[in-house]
């Protein structure tokens, strides 16, 4: 008895084991490159009713909105509660990226792009324009960026 | 009045059939409506602000139909409207208007804006009082801002908050139209030029 339950039951479970890294592994490469209209809209889907409930005069400018959604954590509805601290966590990550593409290209700026370089965004289209010669990490700080 | 409300065409016409590619798409049209600054614009606009503020006490009560703009001077600058949502009255953006605030945001972090200032203006239509209507649209023209500068890290000194209430009507010969109730993007001029030996201003706040 106890044999065929684990038969039934063992071999998702099994499957689901092998399958779970995978999952957040596709999941993390997904939360690199959401962009700012994405992560804005998530939020918005997930915690519009609660804001409306909960945060109703608050903004959601200077970490405000965040603040609110923490201090009224328990009343949340489940789908914002696990959204919310996630989404601004992507917002943040996205904005570090994009102020630190041009640092962590420092290289390939001055390799690549001397010629052109009058101002950030000529460079960093000059960086996103070059097909070779291109670290891993300038190549990630783009990704991560969203850049590319 | 109660409402300031942008109206970004674009949005309306992008018929995608994925939420992720309509994003991708406006946000790249927000980039083309506020490309190709020939000449930038010398703008104080505290002072703008003020010349508002002085014609409403001036003449307090004149007529909304056809009224000039206060500012023609902006008319020739790349710019589009947006439609934003605030809470009736207030500053306060609602969330429905989120994703259009992010899709400003990618928009002005991309290499062909990346080097211009932008100016916020928000206006109203001329329902209620003028000096009120004024300061409502500086209030929600400040809150776009401070949501781009902090949550969505676009560095300071690049966005500037102006509001010019009703002083500045879209559609003048109908002064309370929806239309007026609108929130622009204007590129004023670029950053200053980078000195070579300083590191990129990318990483300035």
């Amino acid at each position: 008895m106890t044999r065929s339950v684990w038969a039934k039951v063992g071999s998702p479970l099994i499957g689901l084991f092998f399958l779970l890294p995978g999952f957040a592994l596709f999941a993390s490469a997904q939360a690199q490159t959401v962009s700012y209209a994405e992560a804005a809209d998530r939020l918005a889907a997930a915690c519009g009713k609660d804001i409306d409930e909960y945060c109703r005069g608050v903004n959601l400018g200077s970490g405000r909105m965040k603040n609110c959604l923490s201090q009224n954590r328990d009343g949340l509805s489940a789908d914002c509660k696990e959204t919310y601290t996630q989404t601004f966590m992507l917002i943040e990550k996205r904005g570090q990226a994009r102020a630190a593409v041009l640092k962590l290209c420092d290289i390939e700026v001055r390799k690549l792009c001397s010629g052109v370089a009058k101002g950030d965004g000529q460079v960093l289209e000059c960086i996103l324009t070059a097909s070779a010669g291109v670290s891993r990490k300038c190549n990630q700080a783009i990704t991560d960026a969203g850049f590319r | 009045m109660l409402r300031l409300t942008l109206v970004f065409l674009g949005f309306l016409l992008a018929v995608q059939p994925h939420a992720f590619a309509q994003a991708k798409l406006a946000t790249d049209e927000i980039v083309d409506s506020l490309r190709g600054l020939e000449t930038a614009l010398e703008l104080d606009a505290p002072a703008l602000h003020q010349r508002a503020l002085e014609r409403i006490k001036a003449a307090p009560g004149q007529a909304p139909l056809n009224r000039p703009s206060i500012a023609e001077e902006l008319r020739k600058l790349p710019q589009l409207t947006v439609e934003i949502q605030f809470n009736p009255d207030s500053d306060v953006i609602r969330p429905e208007s989120y994703k259009t605030l992010g899709r400003i945001a990618d928009a002005l972090w991309h290499p062909y804006l990346l080097e211009y200032r932008v100016l916020v203006v928000g206006h109203t239509d001329a329902t209620g009082k003028r000096e009120y209507n004024l300061k409502l649209s500086q209030r929600r023209a400040s809150a776009i801002r401070e949501a781009l500068v902090t949550t969505f890290r676009i560095p300071s000194r690049r966005v500037i908050a102006v509001g010019l209430g009703e002083e500045q009507l879209r559609d003048a010969a109908n002064p309370r139209a929806a239309v007026n109730r609108h929130l622009q993007l204007i590129v004023i001029g670029k950053l200053e030029p980078l000195d070579p030996r300083k590191p990129p201003d990318l990483r300035k706040k």
